[in-house]
């Protein structure tokens, strides 16, 4: 069911205005919104956590937001030439967690969906593409539109 | 719709107060980041929402949008509390945001003057706290002008909140009467003893919500507020229309009389429509989901899906109406229901004319169909002869 477009609106300007407001302590922030015009589309930089295995290491994320947002979960992928190396994660982009697909929430947020992937990338322990890759980019088009399976609590 | 920038945000506050930052965090529904909306607590998990973002969160999914703990909608109530809270810092907001600015002004201006102001911050949060438990409280350190300020600017907020309130029942002109005769007999009442500053419109506090009201509708408030009922309705209940009019003097019975016979419509028409059911869908015909919606006083147009949703959302806003402390009657709720799906229709619209947006695909798309455009316009131009052929005859 679609959300109340009002609704929506309202929440992603929310969202943004929450999003530049976040705290610049440091030279490179943890999570930053990159400029753009389009409302329903957005591209936020992660950067690796230290001590970590992505350490210095940044990454582009694409958000695109459906009509039914916050009803729905946004698109959430890895763009960009750097796309981490994680057993999550396809050399495509696309990212096999669950609060992305049929664990979302309305109460989550751009800011905690970042926080939740830049957290699945700090507790890798080996850097390793998911078993399947090259067949799973080949007949891949949207991640949404995927069965996934999610089998691993660990990381 | 708002524009970025007039958007009521956490991040108003300065940093420097961090705990009133997270106090307006508190305050918004996870779901809208709004200011709660007659605020929902689901008793199983004790997440707050506002009513009508919970109650579309479970028609999607029957799960505590927080927590997804399992959750049906009988387990949802409203929070009053929190409404209360919110409502009085909503009220105390702009002041309390001025108040903060002018004095991180004048510390910046006058720090050296006052070093025990500048020099803690301890003393900056203090300030807040101070001033949301007692507005004129002196153990605050601010020079006695900073207090007059603030009292002064109490009272302004007051009066203007009065104002407010008289100049919207004045424009409800179908009861204006009704609380103006309630008033008239109290005052008559209270002759004997020495008037109030302005008797019409002198206000007491609610003991029960510390909502200003008029002290002639003191008593209807009280009953209705204890109850749990709505307070905003500017009628009082038919009994206390009676006993004024035996008070109240002759001149005034007439206008009493009009009252009591529009009374009975006037409060069915705020809230005549039937409450809405959930329906299983599936097993009912279009027709009869047509007739459904008749039956409801909603619009039955449109196809099945199309009514499904209409019936989806009105259940959903009228219950969310009903959680509210000041409901708005049913006309509002239907106009808000037709606005609901204007700009749904808006929405799904607006990928199908974005196709053609720019002017290149317009003029591509112009001569590509040219020879179609053409033959449309001769075939209008034939009608037309038929049709102006056929008039005189």
């Amino acid at each position: 069911m679609p959300a109340s477009p009002a609704l929506r609106a309202k929440r992603l300007l929310a969202e943004l205005k929450r999003m530049h407001a976040l705290p610049k302590a440091s030279e490179q922030p943890a999570v930053r919104l990159l400029p753009s015009d389009d409302l329903d589309q957005w591209s936020v930089q992660v950067r690796g956590a230290d001590a970590t295995l992505y350490e210095g290491e940044t990454f582009t994320l694409r958000l695109t937001f459906p009509p039914s947002y916050p009803y729905e979960a946004p698109e959430v992928v890895f763009t960009g030439g750097h796309i981490p190396v994680h057993p999550h994660v396809y050399s495509n982009g696309h990212i096999c967690l669950s609060i992305l697909y049929h664990q979302w929430s309305p109460a989550l947020s751009v800011e905690s969906l970042c926080l939740s992937i830049l957290s699945m990338l700090s507790s890798c322990t080996a850097k390793e593409r998911p078993p399947g890759d090259k067949a799973y980019v080949a007949r891949a088009r949207s991640p949404k539109n995927v069965n996934w399976w999610f089998h691993d609590d660990a990381i | 719709m708002d524009s970025y920038y007039d958007l009521e945000d956490p991040s108003d506050w300065p940093a420097a107060l961090p705990h009133l930052r997270e106090l307006d965090q508190l305050f918004r529904c996870p779901v809208c980041k709004e200011y709660l909306d007659a605020p929902m607590v689901v008793t199983n998990c004790g997440h707050t929402f506002c009513s009508l973002c919970v109650r579309r969160c479970l028609t999607q999914e029957t799960k505590c949008p927080s927590c997804r703990a399992p959750t049906t909608e009988s387990e949802l109530h409203p929070n009053r509390l929190v409404e209360s809270l919110l409502r009085e810092f909503r009220r105390g907001r702009p002041q309390l945001l001025s108040t903060i600015k002018a004095a991180s002004k004048s510390q910046s201006a006058v720090g050296r003057k006052r070093p025990r102001v500048s020099d803690s911050p301890k003393r900056h949060d203090e300030l807040p706290s101070a001033e949301l438990s007692n507005k004129s409280s002196t153990h605050v350190d601010l020079t006695a002008s900073d207090i007059e300020d603030m009292n002064g600017l109490s009272d302004m907020e007051m009066d203007g909140d009065e104002s407010k309130h008289e100049s919207a029942s004045a424009n409800d002109t179908d009861s204006d009467f009704v609380p103006e005769t309630g008033s008239r007999g109290a005052t008559k009442r209270n002759s004997g003893k020495p008037s109030p500053r302005k008797a019409t419109t002198a206000s007491v506090a609610c003991p029960n919500c510390q909502q200003n009201v008029r002290q002639a509708r003191i008593n209807w408030h009280l009953d209705r507020c204890l109850a749990g009922l709505s307070t905003d309705d500017p009628l009082p209940a038919p009994a206390t229309v009676a006993a004024n009019t035996r008070s109240a003097a002759p001149a005034t019975s007439t206008t009493t009389a009009t009252a009591k016979l529009q009374l009975p419509v006037l409060l069915s028409n705020k809230f005549s429509l039937p409450r809405p059911t959930k329906l299983a869908y599936s097993l009912l015909s279009e027709a009869k989901l047509r007739r459904t919606l008749r039956d409801l006083g909603i619009p039955s147009k449109g196809d099945k899906h199309q009514m499904q949703m209409r019936h989806v959302e009105w259940v959903n806003m009228y219950m969310a109406n009903a959680d509210s402390a000041f409901p708005v009657s049913h006309r509002v709720l239907l106009k808000r229901l037709s606005a609901w799906e204007d700009a749904l229709g808006r929405h799904s619209d607006a990928p199908k004319a974005q196709t053609l947006s720019s002017q290149g695909d317009v003029a591509e798309h112009a001569s590509k169909y040219a020879d179609a455009f053409a033959d449309l316009v001769t075939q209008a131009g034939s009608n037309r002869k038929k049709s102006a052929a056929n008039t005189p005859t």
